[in-house]
């Protein structure tokens, strides 16, 4: 049976394998090191990746924040209009049409009557001073001021009265009240 | 001794190539080190701040977005709330422009046949009061309820002359233009009583206590915009008279500022001029002499501007330089 003799001194073969193993210690350090490299790879594109996609993000965000101020003008605008509405409405609410007035005495003047001078006593309060061709007309003249039901005034009183000597023309000084509902903000 | 020394070389020589893989291998191990520690770690780092940094922004996004739709109402009603916007501050300006104000006054005036006798600026009074006012027929009842809110209004006393139907013309267009203008209180009076016939004259003098709002809505917090329900002010604001008026290309710069009238273009400039034809002696009944003008802006007490009626343009200075208004 024949035998293998080893003929390579031990030292050799000890040395060798120590060559192997530190052989396979570079190919593992290299390993190493691809993979460390391979990993500095991914990190870097990732990295780029989502600076990328912040700076698309900080964009769109720029581009919606600024589309937003906009709008946001739009909404000071739209609440000044609502305020400044609301404002008018409450001023036209209350808003005095003494123009009605007026038509309302032309309209109930009789030819009787002159009258010299309209003026407000106070905001629902007109007194109204003239001449009239007599008391009896003086006297239609204030009954013909509040009558009927659509009528603007009421409370018609003869404040003065002053007939002239030798009967005729009486000068007179009458007040009346108006309906505030006809004359404030109704038109 | 050579040969000793050489054989040292060599076997330094060979533990040297013995020990390469190892040195080269070690070399490699402490790069892949240094490349993790100082290169990949901070990138991952960077990567997982970027990371948190893209989901807090797509959560601003998002936050955005929705802020977006809340508006995107108003983006639709933009056009509409400008437009409005321009009507309502025709109705009602955010300063005290008496100036504009009262060639508003001149035009109306013009408008409805009547002849302006006097202006009067009767001062400035902060928050209108809601109370009634007073039982005399000089003082000026302000209309109620509008008090409330922190408003300004300026006052005038205006003095027109016409025919009845004509100043009846005068109240109602007053009443219903656009830039809101209070007849606070008023007083007809007959330019002559009665004629020997007993027949009322055709003219009649009219003394009017005119009220002007102002108010600056710019400080107004946002709140939430409701056109709809005022849609029947804006129709009947959009339906009242208004005519624009551009004070800028008023001549301005006199030589000597105390000189006497000249027979300029002043008038034909605002356009005033062909109503105060008839009345170009009239003064006010204040028994005021002509030209002494002083502003007063004290409610309680009023000095009249004598205006001749078509010296609007005297009057508007002296009332621009009063209130410290620059002319353009």
């Amino acid at each position: 049976m024949p035998q293998n003799i080893n003929l390579v001194p031990s030292e050799v073969v000890k040395e060798r394998a120590l060559h192997q193993a530190y052989n396979k210690f570079v190919i593992f350090s290299l390993v190493i090191l691809v993979a460390a490299f391979s990993v500095l790879g991914v990190f870097a594109y990732l990295v780029s990746s989502t600076q990328k996609q912040i700076s698309t993000l900080n964009n769109e965000i720029a581009a919606k924040e600024r589309e937003l101020e906009k709008l946001k003008n739009v909404e000071k605008s739209g609440a000044i209009l609502t305020s400044r509405l609301e404002f008018i409405q409450n001023l036209m609410n209350n808003k005095v049409y003494y123009s009605k007035v007026m038509e309302e005495i032309k309209s109930r003047t009789i030819p009787g009557i002159v009258v010299s001078s309209i003026s407000v006593s106070d905001i629902f309060e007109i007194s109204v001073s003239g001449t009239a061709a007599s008391t009896t007309a003086l006297q239609n003249y204030v009954t013909g001021l509040v009558a009927g039901p659509d009528n603007l005034f009421f409370d018609a009183k003869i404040f003065e009265v002053s007939v002239k000597e030798g009967g005729g023309t009486a000068s007179f000084r009458v007040t009346v009240q108006t309906k505030a509902e006809e004359i404030v903000g109704v038109k | 001794m050579e040969t000793g020394l050489s054989s040292e070389v060599k076997i330094n020589t060979t533990i040297i190539k013995s020990y390469k893989s190892l040195i080269l291998g070690l070399l490699f191990l402490v790069v892949s080190s240094a490349v993790s520690y100082f290169i990949s770690y901070p990138l991952y780092n960077k990567y997982l701040a970027n990371k948190s940094e893209i989901e807090l922004k797509v959560e601003q996004i998002s936050v955005l977005d929705k802020k977006l739709a809340q508006l995107e109402k108003v983006k639709q009603l933009a056009d509409t709330i400008e437009k409005h916007n321009l009507l309502t501050e025709q109705a009602i300006a955010s300063k005290d422009d008496i100036p504009v104000v009262m060639t508003m006054i001149q035009l109306i005036a013009e408008n409805s046949g009547v002849a302006i006798e006097s202006f009067s600026y009767s001062g400035m009074s902060r928050t209108v009061s809601t109370t009634k006012a007073s039982s005399t027929s000089t003082s000026a009842p302000t209309p109620p309820g509008v008090g409330d809110s922190d408003n300004d209004a300026f006052k005038m006393n205006i003095s027109v002359k016409g025919k009845f139907d004509d100043v009846l013309k005068f109240i109602q267009n007053l009443e219903d233009y656009r830039r809101l203008i209070d007849v606070s209180s008023f007083s007809y009076s007959a330019e002559q009583r009665v004629t020997e016939d007993s027949r009322l004259t055709d003219g009649i003098s009219l003394r009017v206590l005119l009220t002007s709002f102002f108010k600056d809505f710019s400080t107004t917090a946002a709140s939430t915009i409701d056109i709809d329900k005022h849609l029947p002010l804006i129709q009947k604001l959009e339906s009242m008279n208004y005519e624009a008026v551009d004070l800028s290309d008023v001549t301005v710069g006199k030589d000597n500022p105390f000189s006497p009238f000249e027979d300029t273009d002043a008038e034909s400039e605002t356009g005033v001029e062909e109503e105060g034809a008839g009345a170009e002696t009239d003064t006010t009944d204040t028994g005021q002499e002509p030209g002494v003008n002083t502003l007063d802006t004290n409610d309680s007490s009023s000095t009249d501007v004598e205006a001749n009626p078509g010296d609007v343009n005297e009057v508007l200075q002296e009332v621009l330089q009063q209130e410290g208004v620059q002319q353009p």
